[in-house]
């Protein structure tokens, strides 16, 4: 089959194909007098676009409230374990004095009413100690009156 | 619909315009239904469509092809270029219902099963004796590439040259001559496999 043949075979088809699709052809006044379906569409697409704008506000909005709620929690925890961090208790200072040398807790020398006779103080230099222990060989001959 | 014509230097009145759109009317429906892969719901509203944005004046023909740039060899006859430029329209539309109604068409497909192009009807000698070999084509049309299938419809359904298809579709005439060449050949090759032009050889 030659070229040409074949394409008036093409188009011999093609003119039967035309002919069935005019059949069912809406006519002109159909069309033009019709009320515009786009309106519908545009309903659809519009209602459509708006539901996905929705929806991606919902999913962009949903992590940054959780995060949000997340950042308060947390930093309300830090709050709770700062204040127990700081928190002393009521016999703590029990525990400083016990780590406190007697000697300094027990600084003066007690008063018995012997002062004069009786002085007692470990902490008394050493040539003050021997003078005293000549007075008081001096005075055990000659017992205090007072 | 919106009853505006279109007004200014050049352009048409609402009757003259009326009377070119009535006149190739059947034609439009013919190129709207290619474009919209037969399907005749489709096609009707692409039409309307296309309609509404001539009489709105979204699509202007302005007398002497200055409306479509890259319109060759319409030779300054003004019935062919204003056809050109109607199916230019009607084509430009119809490609922005494909794309508006993706979505819709992509989850349609996922619940039927996926789209097979379609089979040619076997026998066509028994195609030709109930005189239905048109289904024989427009199967074998579904299994070319959109623009072969357009530079075929144009040339052998619509009559236009290659010229005035090349304005239609938008591309040189060079390479409508090659997508109507490619065009032919797959159709013939389709026709060999079911059997039509062997018997008729």
């Amino acid at each position: 089959m030659n070229t040409n043949e074949h394409d008036d075979r093409l188009r011999s088809l093609f003119q039967e194909l035309k002919s069935q699709d005019l059949q069912a052809a809406p006519t002109f006044d159909r069309l033009w007098n019709a009320p515009p379906r786009r309106a519908q569409v545009h309903f659809f697409t519009t209602g459509l676009r708006l539901a996905m704008a929705a929806a991606v506000l919902i999913l962009a909005a949903a992590p940054l409230a959780v995060y949000q709620v997340k950042t308060r929690q947390a930093a309300a925890e830090a709050r709770q374990w700062a204040a127990l961090a700081n928190w002393d208790a009521a016999t703590d200072v029990l525990l400083t004095e016990a780590s406190t040398p007697w000697e300094d807790r027990v600084g003066t020398s007690f008063s018995s009413g012997l002062d004069e006779c009786w002085p007692v103080s470990i902490t008394m230099p050493e040539n003050e100690r021997r003078a005293y222990e000549q007075e008081s060989e001096a005075v055990v001959a000659e017992p205090c009156e007072a | 619909m919106v009853r505006e014509a279109q007004r200014g230097d050049g352009v048409m009145d609402e009757s003259r315009l009326r009377g070119q759109l009535e006149q190739h009317h059947a034609a439009s429906y013919g190129w709207a239904l290619s474009c919209c892969a037969h399907n005749p719901e489709e096609a009707a509203d692409v039409l309307q469509s296309a309609y509404l944005k001539i009489l709105q004046g979204r699509a202007r023909f302005l007398a002497g092809g200055a409306h479509l740039p890259d319109a060759q060899g319409s030779g300054g006859n003004n019935q062919a270029s204003f056809k050109t430029w109607l199916f230019a329209v009607i084509r430009r539309t119809a490609a922005e219902a494909r794309r508006r109604h993706w979505l819709r068409r992509k989850l349609l497909e996922r619940f039927a099963h996926e789209q097979e192009p379609a089979e040619l009807p076997p026998g066509a000698d028994q195609a030709s004796e109930r005189g239905e070999l048109w289904k024989l084509l427009r199967a074998a049309l579904e299994r070319l590439p959109g623009r072969q299938r357009e530079v075929l419809h144009l040339a052998f359904y619509q009559d236009l040259s290659l010229a005035e298809a090349a304005g239609v579709m938008g591309v040189t005439v060079g390479t409508a001559r090659t997508h109507y060449e490619r065009g032919k050949a797959g159709l013939r090759e389709l026709f060999k496999q079911s059997g039509y032009f062997n018997e008729h050889q």
